[in-house]
Formats: C-alpha cells, structure tokens, sequence
C-alpha cells in the first residue's frame, strides 16, 4: 500500500470510521514511517481546528427578521409594480377599444340616432379630416366617441365585449405574472 | 441584486457569534411543526413562513458566513436572499423533504454560485481583511475567540477559504451543521460517494495548505 491509501485510512480514522484491525494495520505502519506521521499530524491538526471552530454557529446580528420582512416587501412591490403598470396599460387599451367599437356599432345600427344616421356621419368624418388640425375638432371628436360609447352600452355587444375585455385582463396578468417571476439560477433549477 | 446597505446594513454589523450544541437535534414534534408551517407558508400564510425564518436564521446565516469567507456583509445579504428565493418557490417545496435541507440546499447553492462569480475578481486573500476581524476586535472575551485562539481562528478560515465550492459546503454541513452524508448528498445535489469523496479531498487539501503555511512560517 502506498502512502496515499493510508492518507484514506488515517482520515477515517479521524472520523471513527475505522475498525480495530484496521487501526492496528494502520498504527502498525505509522510506528515506521515518518512521511505517514507527518501527514497524520497535520490531519489531526486540521481535524482539531474544524471541531474547535465548529463548535461556534455564527448568527446574524438582531433584528434579521424585521430585514428580511422589508426586504420581502421591496421586492413583492418591485415584482408587483410591472403587474400594475400591464393592468393600466390594459384598461386603456380597452377603454380605447370600447369607444372605437362603440362608433363601429352606432354607425351600423344608427336607425333609434337620427344625429349618427350615414351621411351626417360621412359628412362628419369628412369634416372632421379637413379641420384635423384645430384643437376644437379633436375635442368634438372625443365627444362623439363618448356619445356614441354611452350609446353602445344599451345593446348587448357592449357587454360582450366587456366581459372579453376581463378576460383578456386576467389573461394578461397570468402572462406578466409568468413573465416576471424571479429569473432561474442554477440554484432554482435543483431544487 | 438588491444592495444590502438599501435596508440600513453596514459593514460595522457584527454578527452574533455563540457557543451552542453543534447538534440542531430535532425532535420528531419540532419536525412535525416546521413541516406544517411550511406548508401553511405555501397556502399563503406568510406569518407561518416568517416562524421559519425565525428558527432558521442562525443556521442559514453561519453557513453563508462560513461559506463567503466571514465577510459580515456578504453573509446578511446571501441569507436574507436565501429566505426571499425559498418564500418565492415555496411552491416546488416538498412536505415529505426535512424542511432545513430544502433551506440549506438553497443557500448552498446560492453561496456556491456567489464564490464562482467572485473567482473572476482575482482578490487575494491577504489583501482583505481578516475575517471575524470586527468580532475578534471586540475587547469582550468572544465564545469563538475563545474556543480557538485568534490565529487558530485566521488560519481555519483561510483553509476554508482555500477549498473549492463544494468542498467547502460539504465541509461546513458536516462540521458545523453536523449533516449526515445522505443530507449533505441531497442538499448538494450529489450521491454519498461523491460526498464522502469531496470530504476526504478536502481534508487533504487543508492538510496540504496547512502543511505549507507552517512550513512558510
């Protein structure tokens, strides 16, 4: 056996993982070679220093948990921002939709609106592309869009698309929550 | 990473260093409660989490010191982080697993990756300070001061230091945490050959760097 097999059994030995024969063989060869005793004493120093310094458990100073729960905090508002921010730009894009699609529906269904009939609302649109620039028009503009919205509720497409609208949110939220959930490491990956 | 001195942490932290049963050992009613606090944590019960963190601290907190080399700082900061990764992946916990080695496979880990990304920074040792220094520069007698004398101390942490990441884990959770090969092999994510095998090389790499410091001296 060469020294390294008895580097082995010396550190099991330290570690009591030797059986009496085992220790005999090994003290046997440690009476008549000094590199193996060399190498002992140093194993055992070692052995002495991690049972000494092992038997202290550092802990961290006071007030760790009130830490940790601040942290915790930053981070679920960090995380939870990007869901609101998605939410908000959500609800515009809706909103939007809504008003456009509630002028899409009076100016198909315009016969209970004789202010939204076809060709005043052609005329309209014309109108509204040759005085685009004035700050008037686009505020008309906007009024016609709310007018023809708060019509559109009364018909019962304005409540379908309400409730797509809540679909799509929730949908929404589930991508951006997926989206933002805490980026793998090799850590996450093992357990 | 969210910078530790954002909540008011700073270097002049010292950490709490005690003499205490090396031992954690948990009785079978202790396990049964952390399991159901843990898996009251999971249905959203943070209160129930924070009691885990409560119990946790200590052993969470020495292994990242030990870990990173006694940097106070550095050792807040891993362990704080260790609790905020197992709050957000409470789901992939399981109940049948002992709830400490799912934390400490986490801070393992963590720690493990920390000293891979901080092998590029090329520091050397003797050019930081020395570890425990703001604890063993305090007057009062410290237990840890006194269970090793200050250059014990100095010259452990460095053949810590000098040992691979997983070596260096597999050390600290057999020493310090007194795991036994199966635990350590599960929260390395290893078999017990290659525990056993991780130990026995580190032993001889301490053994080796010990032998050449005493020689330098």
């Amino acid at each position: 056996m060469n020294h390294e097999t008895f580097t082995e059994k010396m550190v099991l030995w330290l570690d009591n993982g030797l059986n009496a024969p085992e220790i005999t063989e090994l003290q046997a060869h440690l009476a008549g070679c000094p590199t193996c005793q060399q190498t002992y004493q140093t194993l055992q120093r070692v052995e002495t220093l991690l049972r000494g310094g092992s038997k202290i458990m550092v802990g961290p100073p006071p007030g760790f948990t009130a830490r940790f729960e601040m942290r915790l905090a930053y981070h679920q508002v960090r995380n939870g921002g990007h869901l609101w921010w998605g939410f908000g730009v959500l609800l515009l894009g809706a909103l939007f939709l809504f008003i456009i699609g509630g002028l899409a529906v009076s100016a198909l269904v315009s016969s209970g609106a004789g202010w939204l009939d076809g060709a005043i609302f052609y005329s309209g649109l014309v109108g509204l592309i040759q005085l685009a620039n004035t700050l008037g028009v686009w505020l008309n503009l906007v009024g016609l869009f709310v007018k023809a919205s708060l019509l559109t509720m009364s018909y019962p497409t304005f409540w379908g698309c309400a409730l797509a609208a809540l679909a799509l949110a929730w949908l929404w939220l589930r991508v951006l929550k997926y989206v933002n959930r805490p980026v793998a490491t090799s850590v996450e990956l093992l357990i | 990473m969210v910078n530790a001195l954002m909540f008011g942490w700073n270097i002049t932290m010292t950490p709490v260093a005690t003499e205490q049963p090396r031992a954690r050992a948990i009785t079978p009613e202790a396990q049964a409660q952390e399991q159901s606090w843990a898996m009251a944590a999971q249905r959203g019960d943070r209160p129930a989490f924070m009691r885990l963190v409560e119990v946790y601290q200590r052993p969470v907190y020495n292994l990242c010191y030990r870990m990173l080399g006694g940097d106070v700082t550095e050792a807040e900061d891993a362990a704080q982080e260790t609790f905020l990764r197992a709050y957000t992946k409470l789901d992939t916990y399981n109940p049948n697993r002992k709830f400490s080695s799912w934390l400490f496979s986490i801070a393992s880990h963590y720690c493990i990756d920390r000293l891979r990304q901080r092998r590029y920074q090329m520091v050397d040792w003797d050019d930081l300070p020395a570890p425990d220094q703001h604890v063993l520069s305090n007057p009062e007698p410290q237990p840890e001061a006194a269970a090793l004398s200050r250059e014990e101390h100095r010259t452990l942490h460095r053949l810590l230091n000098n040992l691979p990441p997983d070596y260096r884990a597999a050390t600290i959770l057999r020493y310090w945490h007194e795991l036994s090969y199966d635990e350590i092999a599960e929260a390395l994510n290893t078999t017990v050959s290659a525990v056993k095998s991780r130990l026995f090389r580190a032993k001889q790499m301490m053994a080796a760097h010990y032998g050449a410091m005493e020689t330098n001296l």
